[in-house]
């Protein structure tokens, strides 16, 4: 097991470095060169030249690239020419409100996939087959920022039953800062008001992330524990009396959950790209609405830093789920041992 | 699938291999053919539009017609026109080939890359498949969208930089195809005996192995189409892939964006237009991959 965790925290590390040298790699891609990129639009002479020497731009490649390394640890980001910011500095104000999207959302897909997943597994017959099926063609299909805009259509525009995007209404002001979620500081400062506006603005983006990616962890978790419940222990389970919820967390999921759980993190990956899109249709000011406006004026430095984080973000979910998986399942940690 | 319940029921001894065949064929009599006669005519009439978009309208997309801008579908417009004045059919109908040639060229090169990676290392084995295989597990550990996105914003905006991006991340599960079914048939009774007559690895390959490998392929591929069509509309619709005024779709779409409240037709259409090659292709795929299927039984009894 320690030698197994130690192989995927290398791999993990090993991953991370990868990306950095992909970055990196872009970073010298570009049209121009870095020290333009990362002054930024409108830089003088002398500032590109002084972010030339800064950034050592005459050193040999592998010293460049040592120096970008130690720069991404130590946060280093350099310049948005847009927010006119560090980078690092942006970032940190718009990750908590993209996790705010992203933990909610992720965490309503994974309970209804894996709820409706066993529950239609129950129900065999060609009609639920076909629905199943239908739905994760056709939920695959549809893009999930036009998923959004039809929401908006019909919610915003037609119904006007929930606002058009943003994180509050244009004349709030939001809660004072603890974690920069605004669900939790609202609910710190016993601003209930500011909580509920919050709460409002989040349905749609999460309804939306959700709608498009449920039909394909439903059946992943359908298939997964149609099979297992075929299997002799569970008509010994129900032979001794066990039934319903109980026979299906305790018996039938701790089986048919190994192949739903990389479903899951590969649709996590997706959630990670597809999260720039939905911010983007419903203003949600997080990490995705900034690097769709760092795309709009090919602002460099933020757009490479998010390639990171996200990748780091990615990397380190898949991370804890290899390591949490095999305590689950001791099956696995005999195998991997 | 009643006959999953009996089995369920007789609990015991599942016999899949029966199980299997019959689900199989129990399907190719209903949900495989309409799906492959459904699926086809979406994916015709989408063609048609590539090819010839002349033959589906007689507008012009860019032509800035004299009446109101952002008219509602019908009066003279079928689907409306945009804001802009041009009418949106035509330029949903035009904006067909720049989406559809983009995906093939994305899942071409994913396809022929994989190919050629699988194949190999199906093959090959020992410590050539050990790499390439940790390769394509590299891949599969990072979030290829948001590379994709990088990648392309680098390049420059344009096409070009889409069709690179997209094409570099779509290689990995055609490996992983592959290699699967190269190494399910590498002890088969017909590429055993080519090899007794001395064949070659890559004779065997083409000659012995990719002959059973087209059904799958193609149901892959077609499949494939769909989901790169919606990936290369995402990255248009951050601003990296068509241009303005191209009426690629996922630009329109982030244009229509601005007129939600205004102009519904300018986010309905394109969308749908995505989802529906999307879906009618997927049919297609699913449909003819029962057909593969049917082709992989035929071809183990030899």
């Amino acid at each position: 097991m320690l030698r197994y965790a130690v192989q995927r925290i290398i791999w993990a590390v090993f991953l991370m470095w990868l990306v950095t040298l992909f970055t990196f790699f872009l970073l010298h891609l570009i049209p121009g060169n870095p020290a333009i990129v990362m002054a930024g639009i409108g830089a003088k002479k002398a500032q590109i030249h002084a972010l030339e020497v800064e950034l050592g731009l005459n050193k040999p490649l592998s010293a460049q690239y040592w120096e970008y390394l130690l720069g991404l640890v130590q946060l280093h980001l350099g310049l948005s020419a847009v927010t006119r910011d560090q980078v690092s500095t942006d970032l940190g104000h718009y990750l908590p409100v993209s996790l705010e999207l992203i933990v909610i959302s992720f965490t309503i897909y994974v309970v209804l996939a894996v709820g409706l997943g066993a529950w239609s597994a129950r129900r065999e017959g060609r009609v639920a087959e076909a629905l199943v099926r239908v739905s994760a063609i056709v939920g695959s299909g549809m893009p999930v920022f036009w998923v959004g805009a039809m929401l908006q259509e019909l919610f915003f525009a037609r119904l006007g039953w929930l606002p058009q995007g943003g994180q509050l209404g244009i004349t709030a002001s939001g809660p004072p800062h603890v974690t920069g979620v605004y669900l939790i500081d609202s609910a710190i400062a016993g601003d209930w008001a500011t909580f509920g506006q919050t709460a409002e603005h989040l349905v749609l983006p999460v309804a939306t992330i959700v709608i498009a990616m449920l039909a394909v962890g439903l059946r992943s978790t359908r298939a997964s524990v149609f099979q297992e419940l075929r299997r002799p222990y569970v008509r010994t389970a129900e032979a001794k009396g066990v039934r319903g919820a109980r026979l299906m967390v305790v018996h039938i999921m701790k089986n048919a959950l190994n192949p739903v759980i990389s479903t899951l993190s590969l649709q996590f990956g997706y959630l990670l790209g597809w999260v720039a899109l939905v911010e983007t249709v419903f203003s949600w000011p997080g990490i995705g609405l900034y690097l769709y406006n760092s795309i709009q004026n090919l602002d460099y430095a933020p757009i490479l830093a998010i390639t990171v984080l996200v990748s780091g973000v990615f990397i380190v979910v898949n991370l804890i789920t290899d390591l949490v998986y095999p305590l689950l399942d001791p099956r696995l940690r005999d195998r991997q041992a | 699938m009643s006959m999953d319940a009996d089995v369920a029921v007789a609990g015991g001894r599942p016999e899949v291999p029966r199980t299997t065949f019959r689900r199989t064929w129990s399907r190719s009599a209903h949900s495989r053919q309409v799906f492959v006669v459904v699926g086809g005519l979406i994916v015709a009439v989408f063609l048609v539009a590539a090819i010839a978009p002349g033959l589906l309208t007689s507008h012009n997309p860019s032509a800035l017609y004299s009446g109101p801008a952002t008219a509602a579908p019908g009066s003279g417009h079928l689907l409306g026109t945009d804001e802009l004045g041009r009418d949106f059919f035509a330029r949903l109908v035009y904006g067909t080939r720049s989406s559809l040639v983009m995906s093939v060229l994305i899942v071409a090169i994913g396809a022929v890359l994989g190919t050629v990676v699988g194949v190999t290392a199906g093959l090959f084995g020992g410590w050539i498949d050990e790499v390439l295989m940790r390769v394509v597990d590299l891949f599969l550990s990072l979030p290829g969208f948001v590379l994709a996105l990088a990648l392309a914003a680098a390049l420059g905006r344009g096409e070009r930089s889409v069709v690179i991006a997209l094409g570099i991340i779509w290689w990995p599960g055609y490996a992983r195809l592959f290699r699967g079914m190269v190494i399910a048939m590498k002890h088969r009774l017909h590429v055993e005996s080519a090899r007794a007559l001395g064949a070659g690895n890559f004779r065997i390959a083409r000659r012995h192995m990719l002959p059973f490998m087209y059904g799958q392929l193609n149901a892959r591929i077609t499949q494939d189409l769909g989901y790169a069509l919606v990936n290369v509309a995402g990255l248009s619709f951050v601003g990296l892939g068509a241009q303005p005024p191209s009426p690629e779709w996922g630009s329109l779409l982030q244009t229509g964006l601005q007129y939600v409240a205004t102009a519904w037709w300018l986010t309905v259409f394109p969308g749908l237009a995505i989802t529906l090659w999307t879906v009618g292709i997927a049919m297609l795929g699913d449909g003819l991959s029962g057909f593969a299927r049917g082709e992989r039984l035929t071809g183990e009894r030899d």
